[in-house]
Order: C-alpha cells, then structure tokens, then sequence
C-alpha cells in the first residue's frame, strides 16, 4: 500500500514498518529549534521538570530573532541573555544572534534536512517542508519535555493533496498560490493534516517558493507541509539525491481531501482584515488607500522576494507620504541583495532597510501603525492588533503585488 | 560687528524680531509644537505606550499656521523610523496630516534631520528646531538655534519670534589632534570646558589647527558646544581671540553616565557629563555605532578597520546605524556592511536609530551601553536600571570585541 | 482530581485567534498571573476583571488559532478557568492546553444550548449538563488524559525525575 510524505518519514523517523493516520507514535525529533520569545520559559520549564542535563544537546539549536535587535526594554534583553544561559548551561552549542529569521536559517543554515523531524517553539515551523522536511511547532513546555526525554508523541496525520499544474503568470508567485488554497480551505481547514504540495507547477518552483507555500499552510492549521525533494532539493541541502529522492509520496498513497487548480487561472490575492482567511483576488480590494508596505519576513523575505520587489522599484519611488520597509530574512540574503544592487534600488526608492529579524510581523518594531492606518505586508498574520493598534488594519500579499502597491500609494495589480 | 549681531540685525543685549530662515520638526523634538498647532497632545492621550483615552481626539481649536513660515518648514522624520510605539505612530500620522494639509516640504526614511538640513541650508542663514543639536549647522557658519516646543508653537502661528542677540565668546583652535584621538574626543572635551563660559553666548570658533578640521568634525564640535546653554556655536573668519584650544593636548575621553532627572533637565545637563580620559574600564553588554555623532562614513570606516575579521564577544550586541542614505550607501558599496555583518553586528537603516530611546539597541535592567550617541542619561535607551556612556567610534568599536569600554 | 465540575460560561466566537488570547508584546510579562490581566483584551477588555475561578468558556470552531504562543491557555488558567468546551481547537493551542493540565473538550452541540452566564456541569469523559440538556462527549485518548491527572506535563516529567533520583 501506497504512504504519503508525512507517513514516509515518520516510519523512517520511528522504524516502523507500517504506519496509519490516528496512530500515536514516538518520535525521536532530529532538530529541536527554540527562538527568543521562548528561551525563558523553555528554561524555566526544564527546571520545573527537574531535568539536570538534555538528552538531546546535539540535536537543539537557538535562534535569537523575534526580540533581536531588541525593542521592549523591561523583557527583550532578559530573553535575550536566556538564550545563551540555554545555550551555556545545557551544553546546546548552535546559538545564533541577530543572524536572521530562525524559520528562514533553519533550511539555509541546512539544520532542518530533507526526510527528517524537526519540531520548533513557533507556529510557522511547517516552513521547512518546502524542503520536504516533517516539521510542527510545539509549546515550550512540549519543547523542553522533548530536550530532556529526547522524544516526543506524535499523531500520524490524515493528509491533504494539492495539485498545481502549468504556469503561473507574470508577477503572480507562490504567496498567491497558497492564499488561494487558504480562500478554499479556511483557518481551519488543514487542522491535525499534513498538506502536500504536487505538480509541474512545484516541481518547477524555486526553492523559495516552496518553503513560502509551506509556511502560509499553517494558517489552514495544518500539522505539517510537505513538498517533495528532488534535484532542487538536493542542490540547495547540498545532498545527493539518491539520498533524499525517497521523499515523495507513492502513487497510491491515501488522501483525505485533494484540491486541484490550474497555475494560470491564478490572479494576486491578498489577505484582507482581519483573518488570514479572509481571501480576496485583487480585482476586489484594489485602489485601497494604504499608509505602509512591509517586504519581509520568513513568509517572503528571500533573495527572490527581494529580486522580484527591485525589479518593480528599480528607478521609481514611493508614493508621497507611503511607509516602505524591507527586511531581508537573513544576513546572507541581505549580503546577495547588496551585491546585486537590490538594497541601492529600495534605498533610493524610499525604503527603510534594516537588520534581518522578523520585526513588524510579530509586532515588534519597524513600522508600527496608529489607528485608522493600514499596512500591507508580505508576511503571515493579519489578526488584529498584530502590526498597529487594535484599529489599524492588515492585507497580506505577494512582494510584486506589495512593491507594485507602494508605487501606487493604493493596493495595485502587479500584472499591470 | 560681530558674526551674530550682523546676523540677527541687532546688537548684542538688544531684542529682536527674527524669522529664521529653516524651521526644523521631527518626529522626536519639535513635533509637540506641531500638535500644539493641531490642538492634539500625545502626552496628554498615551502613558507611556498605552493608550489612556481617544488619542485622536482633538483636545483644543487648531491653530493657523502662518502662511509666511510654510515654505520654510521641513518635516523630518528621523527619530523612529521605521516607527517602534503606538506612541510615536501616533506622532508620525498627525505630523503627515500636517505636513499634507500645509503642504510643507515632508521627508521621511533619508537619515537624521540634522544631516539633511545641512545640505539645504546656508552660511549666514538660521536654522530652528526644537532638539539640542541644530548647531550641527554652524560648521558652514549658519546659525543653529534651539527653541523650546512652546516657542516653536508660537513662531508657527507668527511667523517670527522675538529674541534677544547674545554677545559672542571666540575661541580659536589649533594644533593637532593626537594619533587615536578623534574630533568626538575633542568636541565633548572642549564642551566641557564651556559650561561656565558659554551660558546663553554665541561661540564662534576659528580653525587654526594644523592641516585644518574637516567639515565632518566642525559639525560635531558646533553640536556639542551647545549643550553647554550656548545660543548658538559656528565657526567663522574672526581674528578675534578670548580663549584657545590646543587639540593637541586633548586626550581620548569616555562621557559618564549622567544622572537623571526627568528627561527635559537631563537632556540639558549632557553638557555636565564627567570626562574620564585616564583609569576607567568598563564592562559593556551592548554597543552602538552610529546617529549624527557616529555614524559618518568616516566613522564607519574607523569602526570596520578595528571589527574585520573578527567577532565581537559572545553575549554582547552590536548595533550600526548610519547618518543618511548616502552614507549607507557608500557602507553597502565599500562592504564595510559585509565586515560589520561578518563581525556579528546588527544593521539598522539611517537615522537616529539608538541615540535615544528610539525603538531597537534598547538595554535592560543592570546592562551597560557603550555608545557614539550624544545622550548618556538614565534611562535614555532602556530602563532606569540600565548605563550608557557615550565615547568614540574607535573606543565603542573596541569594546565591542573585548567587552570592556576603557581609554588609553 | 475531579470527574465532575460546573462553572459560569463565558461565551466566544468562532476562531479566536492567540494574539486575541494574548496579544504579542505581553509576552515579556514576567508572570502568568500579570499576563492574564490582558487575557482577550482586543476582544472583550472587561473580561479578565471580571471572570471568577472554575468559570469555563464555551468557544465556536478553531479555537487558539495561530500563533504557538503556549502563553494562551497559560493565561487562561492564570484566570482560574481551567476547561474550554469548543466546536474545534486548533492544534498547538490543544497540546499546550493538555500540557497546562487544561480540560479541553471538543463538541459540537453544547454551543447553541446555552448562553454566556449559564452554569454548566461536566462529567468528564461522558457527558455535558446544560439547561436540561445532557450532551455525550467522546472519551479523551489515555495518554492525554494520563497528563491532565498529573496536573499537567511539567508535573508529570518531574515527578519521573524525582523518582529516579
């Protein structure tokens, strides 16, 4: 019988022969990753349980990100200095500060491999299944239970099939992709599955947009995104592929729903105030007058996001009075955007650039908004209050249809 | 005559009318005028950044602005950018309003409103603003004054405000300044000395050192000086001499921590913050490089020649700023930016950035800042629990690896 | 260990979201106690003044939603409810709940059958009692339940690892 990606690996992961969706299992995750919001309580919780050493020291790594630079004195330093008292006490020695978004670092740094578990103390952690890594966020008090025991119980996931065939349009990516399946599926629509993505559409989508798409799955609430590894895969793991091909699902594998779109019937969309779900094509919402744009984040905050925003900015500015951020996702994109000439085309186009962090996304510095003001973003979470006050508002969009609205001072096709 | 009496058309000790040709709002100073103007209060509406009633709420009738001013007015947004508090996003969205509705020249995300009024600005012309350090300006000889908000609010409505011209004190520099000592070692040295002879007086320097200062470090000089409760500083052509300086015989200085009263009186009193040029190490969890005072892209070069190649220490935090656009540019083409990621720093983007309890380099309880910012009050980038001393590039940039700040 | 409780109900809609639960920038409160003053302020600010220990909520689908925050449920203990009955929970926001020693009841029919105030009773693992109505619920698997008992994971593991010295 036929298994799909998620079952694929978690039999790998626990040496079971055969595995069913709703059967518990133990798994013994390969990376264990934990941000700065978190580092506090993960050691508090360690302590609490009594652990004295981790079983899995090897296997963690920490990234300082979301309070990094830091912003709320009275709390972002104290997580701050957790991290390395982590890192220092229990012998976890990949610690990285101010060096990119984690999500982002987890597959460039190649800690969340093709074929592997990872788990995270952050909800977006499906992100590394754009690499076909089986990866779901847990809560601090599940990561530290797993450091110290070196396991965690997992239930097997029904799985949800998505095919995309043919080309997508111009200036149309894989953020409008994902926002289209997340029109049809809702904020709850992939709860508990694993989502998995197939195609000539994804088999010809660079990396970024994989790991994009697997990210924005979390909003459905999935347990996990899976894509599968192929020459992409192994070029960017830097693995050979005999390694990982078997990563992909069987051609009888069993699925609980399966979606299908054609890629050329797919226009810009743009998640709109204030769900996430709240999808709209953008013949709906454009001409909607906008204070700010962010281009960032582990959403769209890769080389090819920020290549796709400097060719729509390249000689243009944005409109008067318009707020433009960009944050690269990590200090090596943000090296590539200088060399290509990206961060002299924002800059002159009017853009803040900073530090890679995820800043706005998560209401951290870097553009707040006052009442009555609306940001457009790249990133992906629109629930009230995340960016601004509680009556300022959110779209979410791709980084050419976000570039193309900071031109206009209005949301605006891309396409155009 | 002297420079200032032709200036403001008046001798000194006589009242006069002036209307000065630049007017400076930020988002930081300056921008408590403007609200005055609109009849709105951030104060009044946001308890520190909680929202306490309807902050947009109009608290008072809107002022005219006087038709005469609006072409001379530049709104800069510097302070916060990109914004970091429901506070100051509040501030950013009434000052579009303003600056829309007046249609006044508005510029945002280009780098600190000093370095920007510099290029726009004349020899002879004056310069208002509501911050400390409009006398930047003065190292083209143009007269940079400091207004408080509610002065500013009343040459907004106006168009003039009455002054009364201060007499002059001249002090001539020369020499040169010794190998590793640099123009913030001289500028916060030589303000030092001021604080008595300065109070409420135009100083004019001349610049008789050897080889001559370069504009870059007049400005630091002029800004510093007028802490000290000068009217204005600038350097200007005079031959007259009240006192001198040798630049040679300034040393490298660390500026203490100063104590806080509320921010108002200890923004004030940086002109009194104790020098230690000799027996001071301290140890540092965080630094920063960057602001009108640090963030030059001489400044820049000085930092990535000490950081190349190496790591700062682990646990410490590292954050650059840069002065403006351009000088971040030239960072990103000389890849000193490279060299600064490499070393472990974080980046931020043009402004004032971690001068000033903007929105990120902030520190916390028991941490220590080693900073090229003007300010070191308490409480100025983090918590009241928190230490800032204020020195040079050279100096942050050494700590920043070893993790101790001290002076040779 | 109680089999059976009955508390107030407080009534939320469908997909209330972690930031609603608990907004981001409180995260760097110190305590759970200190958080839970905050607790659904963008939705309904008078409710963490207000609320009473052994009070329950009854939610619509998706409930927790969004981010892993584990401050949510976290919060929502500290304000002394201690069980939420939900159409549907979302997935991280369920495990966190469980591990908090949280009653987390899924089931569709409780929601229309009562009204923010009523007083409900549970018997846990059989039924719901509200306003006459009595509502079967399904039985949670042993290895959560197994956690709850304990009063929550923390309790669990670090009763193991006193006993093992």
């Amino acid at each position: 019988m036929g298994y799909t990606i998620a079952e694929k690996i978690l039999m790998r992961n626990t040496g079971l022969d055969h595995v069913e969706p709703g059967q518990i299992v133990m798994t013994k995750p390969d990376c264990c990753m934990i941000h700065d919001i978190y580092t506090d309580f993960v050691v508090k919780k360690i302590d609490d349980m009594g652990f004295k050493k981790l079983a899995i020291p090897e296997k963690a790594v920490i990234f300082l990100d979301h309070l990094c630079p830091t912003n709320q004195a009275s709390g972002d330093p104290v997580h701050y200095h957790r991290g390395f008292e982590l890192s220092n006490r229990f012998g976890i020695e990949r610690i990285h500060a101010g060096e990119g978004i984690s999500h982002t670092l987890m597959h460039e740094y190649r800690y969340a491999l093709p074929g592997t578990v990872a788990i995270a103390t952050d909800s977006h952690t499906p992100t590394y299944g754009g690499g076909g890594c089986f990866c779901t966020g847990v809560g601090y008090t599940e990561m530290a239970a797993t450091l110290g025991s070196g396991e965690m119980w997992m239930k097997v996931p029904e799985a949800i099939k998505i095919t995309v065939e043919g080309t997508l349009q111009k200036n149309v990516s894989a953020k409008d992709v994902i926002l289209t399946v997340l029109r049809d599926l809702r904020s709850d629509g992939g709860t508990y599955k694993s989502m998995e993505f197939m195609g000539d559409t994804f088999e010809n989508m660079e990396m970024s947009g994989r790991f994009t798409i697997a990210n924005m799955s979390l909003e459905a609430g999935c347990k996990t995104a899976l894509f599968a590894a192929d020459e992409k895969t192994a070029e960017y793991f830097d693995m050979p592929l005999s390694e990982i091909e078997w990563v992909r699902a069987d051609e009888d594998a069993v699925y609980a729903q399966e979606l299908y779109y054609k890629a050329e019937d797919i226009v810009p969309q743009l998640s709109c105030p204030q769900g996430v779900d709240n999808v709209h094509s953008i013949d709906e919402v454009k001409g909607t007058k906008i204070n700010e744009v962010y281009i960032g984040s582990c959403t769209n905050g890769s080389l090819d996001d920020m290549r796709v925003a400097a060719e729509i900015l390249e000689g243009k500015h944005v409109a008067p009075y318009l707020k433009l951020v960009v944050i690269p996702a990590s200090i090596g994109i943000y090296k590539q955007a200088m060399k290509l000439g990206y961060i002299d085309t924002f800059v002159k186009a009017g853009a803040s650039v900073s530090h890679p962090c995820c800043g706005l996304c998560c209401g951290q510095p870097y553009g707040l908004m006052s009442d009555g003001e609306a940001v457009l973003g790249t990133n992906n979470r629109n629930f009230i209050g995340r960016m601004g006050t509680v009556r300022s508002l959110i779209y979410l969009s791709s980084p050419a249809t976000a570039a193309a609205s900071a031109i206009a001072g209005v949301i605006t096709d891309p396409r155009a | 005559m002297e420079y200032i009496e032709k200036v403001l058309g008046m001798t000194a000790g006589v009242n006069v009318r002036v209307s000065p040709d630049r007017i400076l709002i930020t988002d930081g100073p300056g921008h408590e005028a403007a609200e005055k103007i609109m009849g709105l209060c951030t104060e009044a509406a946001f308890s520190g950044n909680v929202l306490k009633g309807d902050a947009d709420a109009v608290l008072k009738s809107p002022e005219q602005l006087s038709e005469s001013v609006k072409d001379r007015i530049s709104v800069i947004f510097d302070h916060d950018v990109p914004c970091g508090s429901f506070s100051n996003a509040f501030i950013q969205k009434h000052l579009i309003s303003f600056a829309k509705e007046n249609a006044l020249e508005f510029t945002q995300a280009e780098g600190v409103g000093y370095q920007l009024m510099y290029s726009k600005i004349n020899s002879g012309e004056i310069l208002a603003g509501c911050g400390q350090h409009n006398s930047f300006v003065g190292a083209k000889g143009a007269i940079g004054i400091s207004l408080s908000e509610d002065q500013m609010a009343g040459l907004l409505t106006e168009g003039s405000i009455e002054l009364t011209v201060p007499e002059t004190i001249h002090i001539t520099l020369k020499g040169k300044l010794a190998e590793g000592v640099s123009a913030y070692d001289a500028a916060l040295s030589i303000a030092a000395k001021l604080i008595s002879a300065a109070g409420g007086k135009a100083i004019e320097y001349s610049d008789m050192t050897e080889g001559g200062l370069s504009e870059d470090d007049k400005k630091l000089i002029c800004m510093f000086a007028q802490r000290c409760g000068a009217f204005c500083a600038y350097f200007g052509e005079g031959d007259v001499k009240d006192a001198e300086t040798d630049l040679s015989q300034i040393r490298q200085v660390i500026g203490w921590p100063a104590e806080a009263l509320d921010e108002r009186s200890a923004v004030k009193s940086q002109g009194t913050v104790k020098l230690m040029d000799s027996h001071a190490d301290v140890s540092v969890n965080a630094c920063f490089i960057g602001g009108c005072a640090g963030g030059r892209i001489e400044d820049l070069r000085i930092a990535a020649g000490i950081l190349k190649g190496k790591r700062i220490k682990r646990e410490l935090r590292l954050t650059i700023g840069f002065v403006d656009n351009d000088t971040f540019l030239k960072a990103v083409h000389e890849g000193l930016i490279d060299i600064f990621f490499d070393a472990g720093a974080q980046v931020t983007n043009p402004g004032c950035a971690s001068c000033r309890s903007t929105s990120i380099g902030v520190i916390g309880d028991g941490e220590v800042l080693a900073t090229t910012g003007c300010y070191s009050y308490r409480g100025c980038i983090g918590t009241d629990n928190s230490s800032v001393y204020i020195a040079s590039v050279g100096s942050v940039a050494k700590a920043a690896l070893t993790g101790v700040l001290s002076v040779n | 260990m109680e089999y059976s409780f009955s508390g107030r109900i407080w009534k939320l809609p469908d997909d209330v979201d972690t930031d609603t639960i608990i907004p981001g920038r409180y995260g760097v409160l110190p305590t759970a106690k200190e958080m839970s003053k905050h607790c659904l302020e963008p939705l309904r600010p008078e409710l963490a003044s207000t609320a009473r220990p052994g009070d329950i909520f009854v939610a619509g689908k998706n409930f927790g939603c969004g981010s892993s925050r584990e401050f949510a449920p976290e919060c929502i203990k500290a304000l002394g409810v201690n069980c939420i009955i939900a159409k549907s929970f979302a997935r991280i926001f369920y495990r966190n709940g469980i591990n908090n020693g949280m009653f987390l009841i899924e089931c569709d029919d409780v929601y229309d059958e009562c009204k923010e105030g009523d007083t409900l009773t549970v018997e846990v693992n059989k039924c719901i009692r509200v306003n006459g109505k009595e509502i079967a619920i399904k039985e949670m698997p042993e290895n959560l339940f197994e956690i709850i008992k304990n009063g929550g994971l923390v309790e669990h593991y670090s009763k193991m690892n006193r006993q093992e010295g």
